[in-house]
């Protein structure tokens, strides 16, 4: 299976990067074929830009910027999408929110009706993952809610009637000792091996 | 006087945002308001941590100089204005991070030494308010479970007084809207904002 692994931090030596390394594990010996996005690391833009807009509803022509372009192509070879990331605020950091914003364009990841019916055009995608973590405790979300959840949730209605989305999260996670993060990054590793 | 401040972020000057804006501006120039104004495109705002932002993310806001007029600008309002295009369901990436990078500990927020629980640092904000656009219907919004409304309405507001008061003015199906549409909501809009 093609895999798309996006991944967002802005520390390369985080837990969040060790959880990213955890999927690839899991997900290379399982044998998949693995596309790593490392956004930061791409030193990715995640602003829309003027020529952006301006050609937002054109998807028939390829796409001027020749990075989005790269991420277009990756994105409509995979049969699941993989993101990691720290939640700030309740929900995707901006580079991976920007990432939403440039890549699923329409024609890409959706389509419009004349009567502004939406569809989804990622129908090859059979597998959506979250992979993140939280610094508040789970009664927080209990109360405000889950912004990042909902957010890939809306990639994941792009795709086909019987994808699957699962949710991986750790939370409080400055207030845990280090055995609890071990656990949660061998349950990362093996939920990726056990994709199919 | 309410003292205002308004946060826009749309990256092409004949957005529908931007429109939104300067009606939003008109109307407010008759109450009797002292208005601030954040342009986030136009600052250029870079709304990605950089790894040592985010490794030091716990340090005192005067270690960290970018912040310091952003900063001032929220501890001065009564009353804040987020007007933006909703995009995948939540305020474009420029706007989240503006969130992430800004309201930051000893900004928005304390974190007493030893306590998981964050102490609110915007008891000055007795208004929050979002003006968008949405290109999608009403019903495909409530479908996608509005993170971007969720994110400002419960965890940002979380930071604020506690009987802040929310209000949402919400444009949809800007995609397929007739032009006569889309000018009685702006109409409407600077109506509201000349009265509050």
């Amino acid at each position: 299976m093609r895999v798309l692994v996006v991944h967002a931090h802005p520390d390369p030596d985080s837990f969040g990067a060790a959880l990213r390394d955890a999927a690839l594990r899991g997900l290379t010996t399982a044998g998949h074929d693995v596309t790593l996005l490392d956004l930061e690391a791409e030193d990715y833009q995640p602003c829309l830009t003027v020529a952006d807009y301006d050609r937002y509803e054109t998807s028939d022509v390829a796409h001027h910027d020749p990075v989005v372009a790269a991420h277009i192509a990756a994105l409509a070879e995979a049969e699941a999408l993989v993101f990691t990331f720290p939640t700030f605020w309740s929900g995707l950091p901006a580079v991976l929110k920007g990432w939403l914003d440039r890549t699923m364009l329409p024609g890409v990841a959706f389509s419009v009706s004349p009567k502004g019916r939406l569809r989804g055009e990622l129908r090859q995608v059979r597998h959506v993952i979250g992979v993140t973590t939280y610094g508040s405790p789970r009664s927080y979300r209990w109360f405000v809610g889950d912004g990042g959840r909902r957010s890939i949730r809306s990639v994941r209605a792009n795709c086909g009637l019987r994808c699957r989305m699962r949710w991986l999260s750790l939370d409080t996670l400055d207030g845990r000792p280090d055995s609890d993060r071990r656990a949660f990054l061998d349950q990362v590793e093996q939920q990726m091996a056990d994709l199919s | 006087m309410t003292r205002t401040l308004v946060v826009v972020t749309h990256p092409h000057p004949d957005g529908l945002a931007r429109r939104a804006f300067a009606r939003v501006m008109t109307g407010l120039e008759h109450g009797r308001h002292e208005t601030q104004v954040i342009d986030l495109d136009a600052e250029d705002f870079d709304p990605r941590l950089t790894t040592d932002e985010k490794r030091r993310h716990l340090d005192a806001p005067a270690t960290k100089p970018w912040v310091a007029e952003h900063a001032a600008a929220l501890q001065w309002a009564e009353r804040l204005i987020l007007v933006y295009p909703t995009w995948w369901g939540g305020a474009p990436a420029r706007l989240k991070g503006w969130f992430d990078r800004t309201w930051i500990t000893g900004v928005a927020y304390t974190l007493p030494e030893g306590s998981s629980r964050i102490h609110a640092g915007l008891k000055n904000i007795k208004h929050l308010e979002i003006v968008t656009t949405h290109g999608g219907s009403r019903w495909s919004n409530l479908l996608g479970g509005r993170p971007g409304r969720l994110i400002v309405f419960r965890t940002l507001r979380l930071l604020c007084h506690p009987l802040c008061r929310r209000r949402f003015r919400a444009f949809y199906s800007a995609a397929t809207a007739s032009e006569a549409d889309v000018n009685a909501w702006l109409d409407s809009l600077e109506a509201r904002y000349r009265k509050s």
